[in-house]
């Protein structure tokens, strides 16, 4: 595992994957194309040491998934991604946690919303000293995504569910949407990979469903509308 | 008595299929106040029922109950309101398979739910914690006391138990980790769970339109 300090990290350009995107990609056998997709990349995908305990230390404990986290370590033995481990990034995760799980409360109690892994995802993406548009976190599940992009959504959701009043701490969620942090899936990726050819399994819009359907059958979320709106740009 | 601690981190690895050093994950941050303090009324009424349909057998009206019971485990993840969860639910299940009751233990089995629901209820109603976490979490080690196929069955009925409240307990707006760490179980299992649903159609959820997206991974990649 090659290891890296914020200060090692001399990139023009990074994505940072969270367990939930590397473990969509592996499930569908499609964790070699991160690999292809490297090639030509100008920059480093990074996970960090949250991530890197939840996609290949946790699975290697259960033996049903062994082998998927024996195949993600090759990716990262290789230095196809690397893991930071940063104090920096440390003390930054927890302050993101603190703020992410005080958003929303119910009767005055905090909802404990993401956790220290996606947390993560979000401080090294603030501290990498790279611009906005160079980088990207690649997350799958659709709760840290939606604290980024759309809090209030996020708040109509679980208020919908639960048929109770969910405050929002607007200043918090400013503090999220602020940081303007771009997002993408696994989905997003995998068209990357048919865009550039590096999948090349079937053609046209039969190949955008496979991968896109397969991505959600493994927990990406993306709705069928999302699907049907892939398939009508050009790929 | 089974202390909080105890208790928890025993039917964690109850629900694990090969988890073993796993169990960390039952220790959580902060343990927070109990269900049963902050809404004693709504789970007394969840057992008064869970006995009846228990007494009847009834898979259909107790899995009624399981859905009532997940709101309180999305939003306060306390140890008890999950294992509530997770117990009414897999209790369902167990009910609705018919071909149990051939098993020789099945009657002393079904004895033994009863008597520890009865016990859950009464502890509930003296706001008893200690009491209540012991009789609830009994119901989850009598399974090792079965023999045979029947044992297997209902360690199985309880592992998946905590994957499907997890796919609920994510519906609800948490994370897929936070999710598996308070369901303990991994996020490899959840994703997969996850992906059989229909979850990710939801269109509150959507946040962007995905043209914008490919946007921002085409100028990544360029």
């Amino acid at each position: 595992m090659r290891e890296l300090k914020l200060s090692d990290i001399k990139a023009r350009k990074a994505l940072i994957f969270d367990a939930s995107s590397i473990i969509t990609l592996n499930m569908l056998g499609m964790a070699e194309l991160l690999r292809e997709l490297k090639l030509g990349f100008d920059g480093k995908f990074l996970i960090t040491k949250a991530v890197y305990d939840e996609i290949i230390k946790v699975p290697y404990e259960i033996k049903k998934y062994q082998l998927k986290a024996l195949v993600v370590k090759k990716i990262v033995d290789e230095g196809v991604l690397d893991v930071v481990v940063d104090e920096v990034v440390e003390k930054s995760t927890n302050e993101i946690l603190a703020h992410a799980n005080s958003l929303l409360s119910v009767n005055g109690e905090k909802i404990k919303i993401i956790h220290r892994g996606e947390a993560s995802c979000i401080a090294l993406y603030e501290l990498l000293g790279i611009e906005n548009e160079n980088k990207a976190v690649v997350i799958d599940e659709r709760t840290t995504r939606m604290l980024l992009e759309k809090p209030y959504n996020l708040a109509k959701l679980i208020e919908n569910k639960i048929h109770k009043k969910i405050s929002i701490d607007d200043k918090i969620a400013r503090y999220f949407s602020n940081k303007r942090i771009n997002v993408i899936r696994s989905a997003e990726i995998l068209l990357m990979g048919v865009e550039k050819q590096k999948v090349k399994l079937a053609d046209g819009t039969k190949l955008i469903d496979a991968v896109l359907y397969g991505a959600r059958g493994y927990g990406c979320s993306i709705s069928d509308k999302e699907i049907e709106e892939a398939r009508k740009l050009k790929i | 008595m089974v202390g909080k601690e105890e208790a928890g981190v025993e039917e964690k690895k109850e629900g694990r299929e090969e988890g073993k050093g796993e169990e960390k994950r039952g220790k959580k941050e902060g343990l927070e106040v109990s269900e049963i303090l902050r809404e004693q009324e709504h789970v007394l009424k969840i057992f008064e029922q869970l006995l009846r349909y228990a007494e009847e057998e009834n898979a259909l009206r107790i899995k009624e109950l399981s859905n009532l019971t997940i709101h309180s485990a999305s939003l306060y993840q306390d140890e008890d309101s999950i294992l509530i969860a997770i117990v009414t639910y897999a209790l369902s299940k167990i009910f609705e398979r018919k071909k149990y009751r051939e098993y020789p233990d099945w009657p002393n089995f079904l004895a033994i739910i009863k008597k520890d629901l009865k016990q859950c209820y009464q502890a509930i109603k003296e706001k008893d914690i200690d009491s209540f976490r012991a009789s609830i979490n009994n119901i989850v080690k009598n399974v090792e006391r079965l023999s045979g196929h029947l044992r297997e069955y209902v360690k199985q009925i309880f592992r998946k138990a905590r994957i499907n409240k997890g796919s609920r307990v994510y519906e609800h707006g948490i994370s897929f980790q936070q999710t598996a760490e308070i369901l303990g179980i991994s996020v490899w299992e959840l994703a997969e769970y996850i992906g059989q649903t229909g979850i990710a159609n939801v269109e509150i959820t959507i946040t962007k339109p995905i043209a914008e997206r490919i946007k921002i991974a085409r100028k990544l990649f360029e």
